[in-house]
């Protein structure tokens, strides 16, 4: 493997739900290192290109390859053998359970007894605290239940957990769609540091331009389940990916 | 301290035990005759009913709702007496009881999750086909339709002598699996995965954790409470099977454990409640200062006390814990 060899990509997906397409041959790929915004409007397909790479979902067709080589992904937990990890929409917590089983649900550090395998809560707790402090998130206790967090608290808490479990690659599917202009901000923080401080790569999905255009790489458009735009962030201003969105065409351009 | 104030862990468990441990070792030693014979005869009844409650507990943690405990406890009382006498062993009989129960919580877990049946339909169709089963059963076996006594009475259960009566040996073991429960619930990666599950099965999916695979988990846990349950009646308390041996003590687990708020501490509590109501309506019906009242038509009013008790601890102590609003629902990663 080389450098020029795409961390992850996928070519040809094609997704259909009935009669509906959700992805009409789309090809996509992420390099190392990079922050890839992945936007479009409601219904552009987006989550549905995020849920196949992440195993939530099985393409119809198409092929998927990760450093070069051709993988299936038919589960969440493949996706995560792959250190692919995925932060959900706001709410994909348990907000009955607290901070550290959140962080740690499914990664649980455990003892073994014979076939007894014991939680080694302390341990968990203060990881969870150590790694929630050097992201700078502010969680004055990690046993409080996660429901008494506000959303960007939460948040900050999951990618703090894709960050702590995850290999080289993070999927963020609307990560500040449901947050404070102040939490949208912490938030976006993170996403920098994830690159600049660990080399890791970042698909960021959202439909709000504003949020992404400041921190991303590249942006990938998406329009009625089609990719319609791949580039990069000098060859467009933000207004122009903004019509790109809305319109599914440039500014002054005609349609196809 | 602060869990046993709230009736939550094992702790609340252990002191619960030790209370009335205490009690009946007072009432003994002061020859209370009539408190012992309640305390143990409520203690005995209890057994049921906080086993299937416990069980269920789990299976409920985890996110299915099984109504066919009542069946469940039927079916494995007929397999329990049947599997003792069969192998001439009580401890067979309780191993037949219990796998009875582990193979319908096993089929009720994957008709729930794989075949995404409805909960509720599915624990009926147990209710009522464990009915005719055991029916059908007792015609084959010993060609009788009505009931089946157990022959040898070396095949029940060994006991603790209490003063004059006894208490079975499954009464520490009901307390025991409380503790046991708990603290697999909640020191265990399997317990944090089960009430997870429940919680939100899609988090805990992609948190690379498998939901069909672990509520399975939890239904055969609830199958092996019911199905202890059942083995429990046939050949230690009734010594006998019925089609009617389990008289809807599945159905008053399913009310325990909701007025417990999935809590087993508290789900414990209100099956001793009914088993010591249970215990004062047979003692009265034989009480010689009540038998104008038992004859008047008195004694069916003490065989409805248990289920009156339940009923209107429900209503007076509404439970205020949240169950999960997703309980009872079915989950599809994708569809």
């Amino acid at each position: 493997m080389n450098d020029t060899t795409p961390l992850m990509e996928a070519k040809n997906l094609v997704k259909q739900f009935g009669e509906i397409t959700a992805l009409d041959d789309v090809d996509f790929h992420i390099d190392h290192g990079e922050i890839v915004g992945l936007v479009g409007d409601n219904g552009a397909g987006k989550s549905t290109l995020v849920k196949a790479l992440t195993g939530i979902y099985q393409p119809d067709e198409g092929e998927i390859f990760f450093k070069g080589e051709k993988v299936i992904i038919n589960s969440p937990a493949a996706a995560h053998e792959l250190g692919i990890e995925p932060v959900h929409q706001k709410g994909a917590s348990i907000s009955e359970m607290s901070v550290w089983e959140n962080f740690y649900l499914g990664r649980e550090i455990v003892k073994k007894f014979g076939p007894v395998e014991i939680l080694q809560k302390q341990k968990m707790r203060e990881i969870t605290k150590r790694r929630t402090r050097e992201l700078g998130i502010d969680i004055t206790s990690v046993d409080r239940m996660m429901g008494t967090f506000s959303g960007g608290e939460q948040q900050a808490v999951m990618i703090g957990r894709a960050i702590n479990f995850g290999g080289g690659l993070l999927m963020m599917d609307e990560p500040t769609s449901a947050l404070s202009i102040r939490e949208t901000n912490k938030v976006l923080g993170y996403v920098e540091n994830v690159k600049k401080d660990l080399g890791k790569s970042v698909i960021f999905i959202t439909h709000i331009m504003r949020h992404i255009y400041p921190i991303a790489d590249r942006f990938v458009v998406l329009w009625q389940g089609k990719k319609i735009a791949d580039l990069r962030k000098g060859d467009l201003s933000l207004e122009e990916l903004e019509d790109l969105v809305i319109q599914g065409r440039r500014r002054g351009t005609a349609t196809t | 301290m602060n869990s046993v104030l709230t009736g939550e862990g094992p702790a609340t468990l252990v002191v619960y035990f030790a209370i009335l441990a205490v009690t009946l070792m007072a009432s003994v030693l002061f020859e209370w005759s009539t408190l012992t014979i309640l305390l143990v005869l409520g203690l005995n009844s209890m057994v049921p009913i906080a086993l299937a409650a416990t069980g269920e507990i789990i299976n409920e943690k985890s996110g299915l709702v099984n109504i066919g405990l009542e069946g469940i406890i039927i079916l494995s009382a007929f397999f329990a007496i049947f599997a003792a006498e069969m192998s001439g062993s009580y401890a067979f009989g309780l191993l037949g009881g219990a796998l009875t129960g582990l193979f319908l919580g096993v089929f009720f877990g994957v008709i729930s999750t794989h075949f995404h049946g409805i909960q509720i339909i599915a624990g009926f169709g147990l209710n009522f086909t464990a009915i005719a089963i055991v029916v059908l059963l007792l015609t084959y076996v010993w060609q009788t339709p009505g009931y089946h006594v157990l022959m040898d009475n070396d095949l029940r259960g060994p006991r603790i002598n209490v003063g004059s009566s006894s208490i079975s040996w499954f009464v520490p073991l009901t307390f025991v699996i409380g503790v046991a429960a708990i603290v697999m619930l909640n020191n265990t990666r399997l317990g944090m995965r089960l009430r997870a599950s429940g919680l939100e099965p899609f988090v805990t999916d992609v948190s690379g954790c498998d939901v069909y695979r672990l509520r399975i988990w939890g239904a055969a846990m609830g199958g092996i409470g019911a199905g202890l349950a059942g083995a429990y009646l046939s050949l230690d308390f009734l010594g006998s099977v019925t089609r009617d041996v389990s008289q809807g003590r599945g159905f008053i687990a399913l009310a325990a454990l909701v007025f417990a708020g999935l809590g087993i501490p508290r789900a414990i509590m209100v099956s001793f409640l009914f088993g010591l109501t249970e215990a004062f309506g047979l003692w009265m019906q034989n009480a010689p200062f009540a038998k104008d009242f038992t004859q008047a038509g008195g004694n069916f009013f003490l065989l409805m006390l248990p289920y009156l008790s339940v009923l209107f601890a429900l209503a007076l102590f509404p439970n205020t814990n949240v169950l999960s609003r997703l309980i009872g629902v079915s989950y599809q990663r994708a569809s």
